[in-house]
């Protein structure tokens, strides 16, 4: 690769409609995203420093990233023809001190679980670096096997000490694995914090309201001027009246709004904040939450929905806590050099999880069991009374209700014992009785038949429940 | 005009229909209590997987060495909290730590200041990008203070703190919280947390400095000695607010699965839990569950995390003298891998707690009664309120029809005619409820403390009510008027105010039906002086006041059993004036509702039948 190409001119940011902004909060990152990400190296895995990248270190890491950059590019002044220029970056970081009890020594071996044994041929440069800023008078750790050289750039806040490896020469004859062997156990002190500090989250409770919060804090000594963009989806209906009040509006100006609409775009807001400093801003975002149909929820629903990072845009006078602010090289041995001088650096903030209301989804099961039971139990007494016709045969006797009840409470308790006694059919005659007549029968003898085997059936069933309650 | 059958044997046989709804429906309610009505519990949550995995915590050790240095540490603090210690620790586990500054401007009295401090440390999770969260927390508790210590707590937080950071299977931040002044410390973090107020410029709840997205659950502890007999699972939350049932349940579970014998309300369960000595232990689990949700006092500050949505217990460790012999004590690494796996479980949660119950009793650890099990003999209870209020609607229809017919006009049958009484009883409530300010205001002139002067001025307002009636039927001409429409205005009220409570606080609503469903169906004017003085009595047992000092009476014999009666009733005296005083406070702080329903829902109904009792009738 050529590290000497640069970006003349920056055509594709001139005209702010060839840009588009997307995010995706809710993708983790794991090893279906690894193998595609390395076969689009020059050497694959077989060679180089990507045989390094074994997805078992990778992914017991406490942090991790991938990424690809894509940018188009000029190839001389004259830009007659483009680059396309394609940058992967891999960020780990591996927290040994915990693991080790304190103990910070450091390895290839130990981080990627194999040291380096290859170069890719189709490299033109393998480098390995490591800062040492810290370390200037080697009195925290030192580096085994030593470096070949130790670059030098900036000063002050740009100061950067990097020891370089070259990986072909210290692959010549074995292999290569750096180690950093620390005096003393580490000690966890006050870690000096950055020169602007951004957390975002979700107040309130519930699943009616909210807002959502952006602080920021300056803890340099000159005022900044930030840039906060959100994109938000719009199933957060937002209340930019009550958000802006008068006090906020002082040192916040409303750069860019684009209204959201249902299910076809969401909100985009863009605001120029003020931060005096050593100071801290707060923003806020009044919302509701909407109500969605019931297949626009994703499985887990209750899980909540993912509200993707705010960008924040600043330009920081020092490059203090910068790690990269060139943007226009190409190489990291370009983009590891800092520049004096303001720096551009473009933060983004925590995801957020929102519940929104989330029906109980269980719901139209119980209702198509509950439908289930009901068509079922109907099923029965229409279809008699729609194919029966029913006559009502005198009886005799005119009791009374009262009387009658007591009779059948009667019957009922000395039921047993008379069954015990009486001759099939001879109760029939003291009850009232329902000759059921179906019209769709022409054939009445057909359907006595079909009455008395029934009736004998009744019969059996009846028995056989006796015979189960004497067992 | 034919009227139709059914009101009209209502009417006819309304006592003895609320009688038999009465005393059925308590005792099928207490019934529930046997296992034959209550039901097993079981997980419904399917991805907490809890015991899946072997527990390897083994830093007990660590947890000891914690505990002494802590002791250590806070012999030196006698009265506070050590602060830059637990900081300290916190920040060599390598977790970001921060402190959280809070200000509590006490509302009555002299209106002093008092500030606190509390400390937490977040374990950012490797699996996850900070949007979720699980707590654990422990309140801090000085040598001085008057509560069992919870230096243990501390001590086994900060050895699981340094078990977990080696961990890489963390998908949810852990929170480690350390609070101090019991429940106002987590009061104002989580209200700073949320960024939301209760009781304007009461608790000045400060800012945080660093979060962890939301919080699912919440698990407190209050373990009291590193060597405990039994662990005690706290449920009950402010305004009684349940935590979900799973999470329950999964304590239960791993309690089970380490060898941790663990209680409900301090009481384990029967070993013969169908026989009727099974039934009377779980009777009282029950009770004792459904009087401390009725208080609407979190019994922990897990209690506090409910309204937020998030699902909390207290894990209380007790070193008991009555624990059964053939029981070992516990030692911290049970209780660690106990909590290991609460918090590996919680870890595996996709949603946050929704499926299982919110609405529950518990006779037992591993048995309960739903909201659908419970509600029926309850609505049998309260449905006495409901059939009177019918009765009285009819039979004073049917008495307005026969005036009309007569044409004499004796007695005002109107619903307008009871509206004056009603809005009076409702205007002084609302001054009693604004009152205790004022109370504690006046009691400052006359070198009163703040205790003293609310509830003697409380009482003194609620005697002064009592000639409420004479005041009214002498101006209002009251003869005339029916007592039976401002009945019904106060049995109707009644009726809202328990079913509505039903579903808010069912202990709450439970005990209040209890106590008001006779009253209802026996309050009436009469002739005879010494019936009326009887019904006054009975009236005056159930005032909101008198059934606080009852309560109270109870709690502190159950307490101090061996007491002479003398002083167990200054005892209580003194508890009641205390209790009074802190459902007000409470009420302001914290949003605990019992106060605003005691004075402004229960006393004017009180207030009602008191008028309706002595109603003056020729």
């Amino acid at each position: 690769m050529k590290c000497d190409i640069k970006i003349y001119t920056l055509w594709y940011a001139e005209n702010s409609s060839f840009l588009r902004y997307a995010a995706l909060p809710r993708e983790n990152v794991c090893t279906e995203n690894l193998t595609p990400w390395k076969k689009l190296l020059p050497c694959d895995t077989r060679r180089g420093l990507a045989m390094l990248l074994h997805p078992a270190p990778l992914y017991t890491a406490h942090y991790h990233a991938l990424s690809i950059h894509l940018r188009p590019t000029c190839q001389d002044e004259s830009c007659t023809s483009s680059h396309l220029e394609l940058v992967q970056a891999l960020s780990l970081v591996q927290n040994p001190t915990v693991s080790m009890e304190g103990h910070q020594d450091w390895s290839l071996r130990q981080l990627f679980s194999a040291p380096l044994i290859s170069t890719c041929p189709l490299a033109s440069m393998s480098k390995v670096y490591v800062d040492v800023t810290t370390n200037k008078d080697r009195q925290s750790f030192i580096l085994y096997p030593e470096p070949d050289s130790i670059d030098v750039s900036g000063s002050g806040d740009s100061l950067r000490h990097l020891a370089v490896y070259d990986a072909r020469q210290a692959l010549n004859n074995d292999i290569f694995d750096l180690e950093a062997h620390y005096q003393s156990r580490h000690v966890y002190g006050l870690i000096p914090p950055p020169h602007l500090h951004v957390s975002r989250f979700v107040t309130g409770y519930g699943q009616e309201g909210g807002s959502i919060t952006v602080k920021l804090t300056n803890t340099g000594g000159q005022p900044l001027s930030v840039v906060y963009l959100e994109v938000l989806p719009w199933y957060l209906r937002l209340f930019l009246h009550t958000s802006h009040t008068h006090q906020q509006m002082q040192s916040a100006y409303m750069s860019k709004l684009v209204t959201a609409r249902d299910r076809e775009r969401g909100w985009l807001y863009e605001a120029v904040v003020e931060i005096p400093a050593g100071a801290t801003k707060e923003l806020s975002l009044e919302f509701t939450r909407a109500l969605l149909k019931w297949l626009e929820y994703p499985p887990d629903a209750n899980h909540g929905f993912y509200i993707p990072a705010a960008t924040v845009s600043v330009v920081l006078p020092t490059p203090r806590n910068v790690s990269v602010n060139s943007l226009d090289g190409t190489c990291l041995k370009d983009k590891l050099i800092l520049n004096e001088g303001a720096s551009f650096v473009r933060i983004h903030t925590e995801t957020l999880l929102v519940s929104l209301p989330t029906p109980d989804f269980s719901m139209p099961y119980n209702v198509i069991c509950l439908a289930c039971t009901v068509v079922a139990l109907a099923f029965g007494p229409i279809h008699n009374i729609t194919t029966k016709k029913l006559v009502l045969k005198k009886i005799e006797d005119k009791a009374s209700p009262l009387s009658k009840l007591l009779t059948k409470l009667k019957s009922l308790l000395k039921r047993s014992k008379m069954e015990e006694k009486e001759t099939k059919g001879t109760d029939n005659k003291q009850e009232p009785v329902i000759v059921e007549e179906n019209p769709l029968y022409d054939d009445r003898e057909e359907l006595e038949d079909i009455k008395e085997e029934e009736e004998s059936e009744e019969d059996k069933t009846a028995s056989e429940d006796e015979n189960k309650k004497d067992r | 005009m034919e009227r139709s059958r059914l009101p009209a044997i209502l009417e006819k046989h309304h006592r003895p229909i609320c009688i038999v709804l009465y005393v059925v429906g308590i005792i099928w309610f207490v019934a529930l209590a046997h296992n034959a009505f209550n039901h097993g519990t079981y997980f419904s949550e399917n991805a907490l997987l809890p015991g899946l995995v072997q527990g390897d915590f083994h830093s007990d050790s660590l947890a000891t060495q914690y505990l002494e240095s802590l002791k250590e540490e806070s012999e030196k603090h006698t009265s506070g909290m050590p602060y830059s210690w637990l900081a300290g620790q916190f920040t060599q586990l390598g977790l970001d730590t921060f402190t959280h500054n809070f200000t509590l401007h006490y509302p009555l009295g002299s209106e002093k200041v008092f500030t606190g401090k509390n400390v937490y440390g977040i374990l950012r999770a490797s699996r996850g990008s900070s949007t979720e969260a699980v707590v654990v927390s422990a309140p801090y508790r000085p040598p001085t203070s008057l509560l069992q210590g919870n230096a243990p707590s501390i001590a086994l937080m900060l050895a699981m703190a340094s078990f977990f950071s080696k961990q890489v299977y963390w998908a949810k931040d852990l929170i480690f919280l350390v609070t101090e002044h019991e429940q106002l410390g987590a009061q104002a973090w989580l209200q700073a947390y949320h960024r939301t107020q209760s009781g304007a410029g009461v608790l000045n709840h400060g800012d945080l400095e660093g979060r962890a997205g939301a919080i699912q659950a919440a698990i407190n502890l209050e373990i009291h000695s590193s060597q405990v007999s039994h662990i005690d699972v706290k449920v009950e939350g402010l305004n009684g607010q349940l935590p979900n049932l799973d999470l329950f349940n999964l304590i239960h579970r791993l309690c089970q699965r380490e060898n941790v014998y663990h209680t409900f309300k301090n009481r384990g369960n029967h070993p013969q839990p169908e026989t009727f000595h099974g039934w009377v232990h779980q009777v009282g689990t029950l009770f004792s569950m459904i009087s401390s949700q009725a208080s609407g006092v979190p019994t922990g500050n897990h209690g506090l995390y409910h309204r937020y949505g998030i699902a909390a217990v207290t894990l209380e460790g007790q070193h008991s003298m009555h624990h059964p012999r053939n029981r070992r004590s516990v030692s911290f690494q049970q209780l660690g891998r106990v909590l290991e796996g609460v918090c590996r479980s919680l870890n595996n949660l996709l949603e946050r707690f929704h499926q299982s119950f919110f609405f529950y009793l518990l006779p037992a650890t591993n048995r309960y009664i739903s909201i659908g099990v419970y509600m029926p003999p309850f609505g049998m209870i309260a449905g006495g309120i409901l059939v009177k209020a019918l009765a009285l609607w009819y039979s004073t229809s049917c008495a307005a029809e026969q005036q009309e017919q007569e044409k004499v006009k004796k007695i005002d049958y109107g619903l307008l005619g009871g509206f004056p009484t009603v809005v009076m009883v409702h205007i002084v409530s609302v001054l009693l409820h604004n009152a205790p300010y004022r109370f504690s205001q006046v009691g400052r002139y006359l070198a009163l403390s703040a205790e003293d002067s609310v509830f003697l001025g409380t009482f003194a307002f609620c005697a002064s009510l009592l000639v409420l009636p004479y005041y009214i039927s002498r101006n209002l001409g009251l003869q005339n008027r029916s007592w039976e429409i401002v009945k019904i205005y106060a049995v109707l009220e009644l009726g809202i105010l328990v079913f509505a409570g039903a579903v808010y606080n069912f202990s709450l609503a439970l005990i209040v039906t209890v106590a008001y469903t006779p009253v209802a169906l026996l309050t009436s004017p009469s002739i005879s002086r010494w019936r009326r003085w009887l019904k006054a009595a009975i009236l005056l047992l159930v005032h909101p006041l008198t059934m606080l000092f009852l309560f109270v009476l109870m709690d502190t014999w159950s307490n101090f059993s061996d007491l002479p009666p003398n002083k167990l009733l200054w005892k209580t005296y003194i508890a009641t004036k205390r209790a009074l005083m802190y459902s007000v406070v409470d009420g302001l702080i914290y949003s605990n509702w019992v106060y605003d329903v005691a004075v402004q829902c229960l006393l004017p109904v009180w207030l009602l039948f008191w008028q309706i009792a002595l109603h003056p009738i020729q």
